[in-house]
């Protein structure tokens, strides 16, 4: 999360990253390896690596590409030490003789101001007010140091640009997977191409100015698939960084410690900005008393695992509270993408989350006794626990904002 | 027709103590009774916080509430409450019926506090 201090009018300047990945058809494992994390200082460092071949052998090519390139940017390493640095790290191919993996750096710093590197991707757009504007690049040669690249192919040659991000500005970079798409085909012979990419790309934004990070990667990945008959011929990754009004998200969990403090609770429900889940049976029963507002139960769609959601007048969502919050934090932390899972509860919590970029948890901290059952069949974890299981998660894997509070 | 009413509460002690059980056996439960009983899932019935000795999961039949709640406990109950339905028997008589339940004044949803 990017908050600039000297620009208060921006205090919900939020930086989007969104990502999206498909293997190569018949591999188990992508080649493709995508990182983002967030620096000590504030900064966002994301990298976009692909490494030669496909399968296991690339996805160490590129997972030792985006660590490092990470890692250096992360320490201000200058770019062309940092390549020398991957260059003499990665093992050879012993088959092709020649080590490789691409990669693209985006390095975000707290003023917004944007260094992108790239090597032997393709071009990254920037699409600024929904029109795509040329970033100015300049090139940088790199060899592995004094001579000759032993085992590399050549000179390698970084394009390197910077500029300041505007609001609504998206910066938009994939893998050859994308742009290779459908190549062969009666259609598409040369494959869809940047032009391809681009049209696409503008028609996504045209159809939905907001359309997040995560959706854009995706429908550019599932486009680039379908291109390619459904059976990826290449590794296919998209990564998109969006910066974009904060999309707020309020989670109610737990009754307060005295139950003086509910209309209180009711109060903080109704006021929040944002969209809305009320986890835990109790606190969705409180807050519907206090506000006279009647919660109903889908009895329709059940989940052998996890009770059935609810709803309520101003809730986007309503369900259980531990079992589903651990749930979701189950499925954070293996960074499943909902649409893949089976649709419950948590399901539609880790949704709601991922199209979120400043989520506060509101904790209700009473202990209910009854899950302190040692007859209970399952160990029922304390909720502030698994709330702050799941800020971790979000604040740290996925680059959100999240505050708790104690009621 | 009179019909009976059946509240599932889906709170985490209920549904970890044999709500899912309870929740999962539904369209079993339609297919066997039709219309003549109508299921409802509730976020929090609120017994299993003041119940003192009586244990999750709780179900309501008609308003009345039933603790510690098997599939076969509810089956008996409600058969008790479509006999019931049948000879327009009183609640008072149905509170006397086995099946270890307890008499609400209010029917509907509890407090949940």
């Amino acid at each position: 999360m990017i908050e600039s201090e000297n620009k208060p009018m921006h205090a919900d300047f939020f930086v989007e990253i969104g990502h999206w990945q498909v293997a190569k058809y018949g591999e188990t494992s992508e080649g493709d390896v995508f990182i983002s994390r967030k620096t000590e200082d504030g900064r966002i460092i994301a990298v976009l690596s692909d490494g030669l071949g496909s399968g296991i052998k690339a996805g160490v090519l590129a997972a030792l590409t985006a660590t490092i390139a990470t890692g250096c940017s992360a320490a201000r390493i200058p770019i062309k030490r940092t390549a020398r640095i991957i260059m003499r790290s990665l093992p050879v191919c012993s088959e092709r003789k020649i080590s490789y993996a691409t990669f693209t750096l985006v390095d975000i710093d707290t003023s917004n101001r944007i260094k992108v590197v790239e090597y032997d991707n393709p071009a990254y757009m920037l699409v600024r007010q929904g029109v795509e504007v040329e970033p100015l690049r300049s090139m940088v040669s790199v060899t592995k140091g004094g001579g000759r690249i032993a085992g590399h192919p050549k000179p390698a040659t970084l394009r390197s640009s910077r500029f300041k991000a505007e609001f609504g500005d998206r910066v938009i970079f994939f893998s050859d997977g994308v742009t290779q798409a459908g190549m062969g085909s009666r259609n598409l012979p040369l494959g869809w191409g940047l032009e391809g990419v681009r049209r696409f790309v503008s028609q996504m934004i045209a159809e939905n100015a907001e359309i997040s990070a995560r959706d854009l990667a995706r429908r550019i990945v599932t486009w680039a698939l379908l291109l390619d008959g459904d059976q990826a011929k290449d590794d296919i990754t998209c990564a998109v960084v969006y910066f974009r009004a904060a999309r707020r998200l309020a989670v109610f969990t737990g009754p307060p410690l005295h139950p003086a403090h509910d209309n209180e609770l009711a109060r903080l429900f109704v006021s929040s900005p944002g969209r809305t889940i009320i986890a835990g049976g109790t606190t969705a029963t409180i807050i519907g008393r206090e506000l006279g507002r009647k919660i109903t139960m889908d009895l329709k769609h059940r989940d052998p695992e996890l009770p059935p959601v609810a709803s309520m007048e101003g809730a986007d969502l309503v369900t259980e509270g531990i079992l589903t919050l651990s749930k979701t934090a189950d499925y954070l932390e293996q960074g499943a993408a909902p649409e893949e899972l089976r649709q419950n509860a948590a399901t539609a919590a880790l949704r709601l989350m991922l199209d979120s970029d400043i989520i506060e948890f509101f904790v209700g901290t009473k202990i209910n006794e009854a899950h302190q059952d040692p007859n209970m069949p399952v160990e029922l974890d304390i909720r502030r626990n698994v709330v702050k299981r799941l800020a971790h998660l979000l604040e740290g894997k996925y680059l959100k904002q999240t505050t708790i509070r104690y009621i | 027709m009179k019909k009976v009413h059946v509240t599932i509460c889906a709170g985490t002690a209920c549904y970890v103590l044999g709500g899912a059980e309870l929740l999962g056996a539904i369209d079993s439960w339609i297919a066997k009774w039709g219309e003549q009983v109508e299921f409802e899932g509730t976020p929090c019935l609120g017994f299993c916080k003041s119940a003192g000795e009586a244990k999750a999961p709780y179900v309501l039949v008609n308003g009345l509430v039933v603790e510690h709640t098997t599939a076969e406990k509810l089956e008996e109950m409600v058969n008790s409450a479509l006999l019931g339905t049948e000879e327009e028997a009183s609640s008072a008589d149905a509170a006397a019926r086995p099946g270890n339940a307890i008499t609400r004044k209010d029917g509907g949803y509890a407090s949940g506090r």
